[in-house]
């Protein structure tokens, strides 16, 4: 079985390789801003993978703790770009 | 392997490859609000599956498969805390992206407004839209007509 999730983590990381490519590349800021938010909920996703890999129950927690503060993160980055302020 | 090992690797293999397929709709989508549509479905939908994969895995370990030093049902617990956690932060941060995006006063992506915001676009774009255009001079050109998509 473990092979299945060592082929499902090579994928992952081809996708997170693709929407990096968009994060470098993107027109606008939004796009910038999308990318990384779609590469951060990609990283919960491999993070929960790799510990199944490594056989260790810790990387769900940390997976957990990531989703969490990509969300935060996504959402002070836009409301420093509408209102140019976060307090 | 047990049936719930099959539905863990058909659900892992589905979660997976529309994990692909988004990040390459990402890429490859030509404005901002054409990207939010593989940023938004597909990867929420890859990831869901590949949790539910995850989930039936840790089931699987309870009996004679146990991998983990911990108690499996933990690792349920923690699987499906992430999957609520994911499942509501995903769809509002895209829809925050969209509406920051629309306050900004992005405008949506046609094929005339292509050649306004073309010292905005990237080179990679560019080079994009170039090769299209040549691909779509010789269609026209070998003169088989009707082939237009």
């Amino acid at each position: 079985m473990s092979w299945v999730f060592l082929i499902s983590g090579v994928v992952l990381l081809i996708g997170m390789l693709l929407i990096l490519i968009r994060a470098l590349l993107g027109p606008t800021v939004f796009d910038r801003v999308l990318a990384v938010n779609s590469f951060g909920t990609k990283t919960v996703v491999f993070l929960a993978i790799l510990g199944f890999i490594s056989g260790r129950a810790d990387f769900l927690d940390i997976a957990l703790l990531y989703a969490l503060m990509n969300f935060i993160a996504t959402i002070a980055i836009l409301k420093f770009i509408e209102q140019r302020k976060l307090s | 392997m047990t049936w719930y090992d099959w539905v863990s690797t058909l659900c892992l293999c589905i979660g997976v490859f529309l994990c692909l397929t988004g990040a390459v709709g990402i890429l490859r989508m030509p404005g901002f609000y054409a990207r939010l549509h593989p940023a938004g479905k597909s990867d929420s939908l890859g990831q869901f599956l590949v949790l539910i994969a995850l989930m039936f895995q840790a089931y699987a370990t309870e009996d004679g498969l146990n991998e983990f030093s911990t108690d499996p049902r933990l690792t349920l617990i923690k699987l499906i805390l992430i999957f609520l956690v994911v499942m509501i932060t995903g769809p509002t941060a895209t829809h925050a992206i969209t509406k920051a995006a629309f306050m900004d006063g992005l405008k949506p992506w046609t094929k005339e407004s292509t050649a306004e915001v073309d010292e905005h676009r990237s080179e990679f774009d560019k080079a994009h839209d170039s090769a299209r255009l040549v691909v779509q001079q010789k269609s026209s050109h070998a003169g088989k007509g009707g082939t237009e998509c």
